[in-house]
């Protein structure tokens, strides 16, 4: 008898703990989303990290995403394939829908390509999707949006590359930018209804090609100036890091940055050059502060976009300062919000071929030849050549006859390509990868992240905890 | 890095990083330039790696084409892209057009014949398409400023003039064609036999019309379109 009061009792505070499940506690959610970052270049960042704050032992370094209390193992396949891309990558996180590769938020039957000829439903930047081929999925952004909250994109890439447009368009096919620039427009030709009247609050990144027309350099055949269409819906509209640092966003409700016409610079790049473009924790930072306006509370997706492109390259070291760049945005809205009320996660939508070498010793640096724990010397393989801790499976690197001799190759330069297994031929071709990724969330309603997870049971966390 | 990059790097290695070019010459020859590379590994194996290249050369720009014998280019059949294509784009061994303006400035551009795309590449992307970011390595072969830094091999006879230089165990030997300013060759050894790298360069007449003034209706990508 006493042990069926006691189940009752857990069953009754079983029952609470449900009903407190569906009571909203996050107020607002950061999805910060590191665009190609694996559990490699996680660790490869953090050693790099600790190296730059100049730790006698770089291991111990801990980025900012680290520090937050849960975690979770994401799985990342897609609708018809083992490695995803972007598209569905995201696309899971933001509909809780499977979706085929490169495809924007769409139902999962949906093709990029035409199924008889192979062909993409694309014509120069512009989509030809026939009507018939599947559906659009509601986005995590448009539901709140629908509900009051304000709403928001960032991304060092172009904002109409794969990850911040599925948050607020649909299209069967990624490569159509000209038609997801134009779903992102109140009132334009082609805008996203679901987005209300008055669109999305803050849009920071790159593309500007997209939004203007070809006359005037832009990628657009149809004459369109959306950044002055932008503009005409309300938008304050900036182009620099300089006049972004100057948005007084006490008094801003509408936010357009477009800062380079392609896809942001590279951190590295960014910072040695002295180029004009903001960081992105700057960009963060200005996005939080426009968005905290809304009393209802907020949805801000933040993509560190180019860390995938630097692995594409092989090029570890801007990968890694990338990474670190992300990490830096993380830390920014760490400062700026309360826990209490807003829940942040942390996570990639996909994995890439990088790889770490063995047996490096302690405080052995992260872009350098692998010397041994034991007797801290070089290496070698089995034709006496040392090499790098970093290397990738794939990628368009040189075709050698053998492996260079890296002993007087400077590995720490900026411009230095890692070494790869197989040779895919063409520059940039180094591919995804299908490992987990990580996910690392704090504050309210972030104790639901945590196991083995699908990435598309993100999305019912993330309404959960927020009471949707 | 490529083949005739590394070797670039071994002769640069051995020299001041002075970056003088010398003066543009107006009708330099254009030239066949093979590439060739072998090692022999711990295991007895020789591998050896070869290929050509074209290189015309204009007053300010270089244009560079990998020799690709026809059975051993992609077909794309079953392949369109649409345009903006950023997968299966396969620009492995295409063109590499270099433009240099009057403040020294670098447009590097690879030709996408199949696509008809001038793809822009950004100078943090040098290296994923061959290219070292140096001009006068791209047009001379080898720098004329680091000349004077190679030990001279007598006097010039013959039109060239042969140098000499030691990095490490290995030898680098150029042979410098004077008019034409470029390498003829450049060898690199090591003493013991286990690999070796060498460039060749031979005249050739260049196409009429130049390769560059056949790109009317080609359409301007960057880089990263080659993305995902």
């Amino acid at each position: 008898m006493k042990h069926s009061i006691i189940a009752s009792v857990i069953a009754g505070a079983a029952s609470l703990f449900a009903a407190q499940a569906s009571a909203a506690e996050a107020k607002n959610v950061i999805f910060f989303l590191g665009d190609g970052m694996g559990p490699v270049t996680v660790t490869s960042a953090r050693i790099y990290g600790g190296e730059k704050a100049g730790l006698a032992v770089p291991e111990t370094y801990k980025l900012s995403m680290e520090q937050l209390k849960y975690a979770a193992r994401v799985r990342t396949y897609s609708q018809d394939a083992q490695t995803t891309d972007s598209a569905p990558g995201m696309s899971g996180y933001i509909t809780g829908v499977k979706s085929k590769n490169e495809v924007i938020s769409m139902t999962p039957e949906t093709n990029p390509n035409d199924p008889a000829t192979g062909s993409p439903y694309l014509s120069n930047g512009n989509s030809t999707c026939p009507g018939n081929n599947g559906a659009p999925v509601e986005t995590l952004l448009e539901i709140m949006k629908a509900k009051g909250y304000g709403t928001g994109v960032v991304s060092t890439t172009r904002i109409t590359h794969a990850t911040p447009a599925t948050a607020y368009a649909h299209v069967c096919n990624r490569n159509a930018e000209n038609t997801i620039a134009a779903q992102m427009v109140p009132g334009g030709a082609g805008y996203n209804a679901k987005l209300g009247a008055d669109g999305m609050d803050v849009v920071l990144g790159g593309g500007r090609r997209h939004f203007l027309p070809n006359t005037v350099g832009g990628n657009r055949s149809d004459a369109r100036d959306l950044v002055a269409e932008m503009q005409a819906a309300g938008y304050r509209y900036v182009s620099t890091g300089t006049t972004l640092s100057a948005v007084n966003t006490a008094s801003t409700d509408k936010l357009l940055g477009l800062f380079n016409n392609s896809d942001l610079n590279y951190e590295l790049d960014r910072v040695k050059n002295a180029i004009d473009e903001p960081s992105l924790a700057q960009m963060t930072e200005k996005a939080i502060e426009v968005l905290s306006r809304n009393q209802k509370g907020y949805f801000l997706l933040v993509e560190g976009g180019r860390i995938d492109h630097a692995l594409h390259g092989t090029n570890a070291k801007r990968a890694l300062e990338d990474t670190l760049a992300f990490d830096a945005a993380i830390k920014k809205a760490l400062e700026k919000v309360d826990l209490e009320d807003t829940l942040i996660v942390v996570t990639a939508d996909h994995d890439h071929v990088m790889a770490f070498n063995g047996y490096p010793r302690i405080g052995n640096p992260m872009l350098g030849l692998v010397r041994d724990y034991q007797g801290d010397t070089l290496v070698k393989d089995a034709d006496g050549k040392p090499y790098t801790t970093l290397v990738f499976g794939n990628g368009g690197g040189p075709r050698l006859a053998s492996r260079e001799d890296l002993t007087d190759v400077d590995t720490y330069a900026d411009d230095y390509l890692q070494e790869v297994g197989i040779k895919l031929g063409s520059p940039g071709s180094e591919t995804h990868g299908s490992g987990d990724v990580m996910l690392f969330a704090d504050g309210a309603g972030s104790q639901r992240m945590k196991g083995t997870i699908n990435n598309i049971d993100v999305f019912g966390k993330l309404k959960a905890a927020l009471g949707l | 890095m490529q083949l005739k990059n590394l070797m670039m790097a071994a002769v640069l290695a051995t020299t001041a990083t002075t970056t003088l070019s010398a003066a543009p010459v107006a009708d330099l020859p254009d030239l066949r330039v093979e590439y060739r590379g072998w090692s022999i590994g711990s295991d007895g194996a020789r591998q050896e790696i070869s290929y050509a290249e074209r290189l015309y050369r204009a007053q300010d720009q270089a244009w560079i084409e990998r020799e690709v014998p026809a059975a051993a280019q992609k077909t794309h059949a079953h392949h369109k892209h649409g345009g903006l294509g950023h997968k299966h784009a396969d620009v492995a061994g295409a063109p590499l057009w270099v433009q240099r303006a009057a403040d020294g400035r670098l447009t590097v551009q690879l030709v996408d014949r199949h696509e008809r795309r001038l793809i822009g590449i950004e100078a943090a992307n040098y290296g994923n398409v061959g290219f070292s970011g140096s001009w006068p390595e791209s047009y001379y072969l080898l720098d004329p400023a680091d000349l004077p830094r190679l030990n001279a091999v007598g006097t010039a006879r013959a039109g060239v003039q042969r140098y000499e230089t030691r990095q490490g165990e290995r030898t680098i030997r150029v042979t410098w064609d004077i008019a034409g300013q470029y390498a003829r060759e450049i060898v690199s050894e090591d003493p013991n036999g286990l690999h070796g790298r060498t460039i060749k360069a031979t005249r050739i007449t260049a196409p009429t019309p130049a390769p560059w003034a056949q790109l009317g209706g080609y359409s301007p990508r960057d880089y990263s379109d080659l993305l995902d």
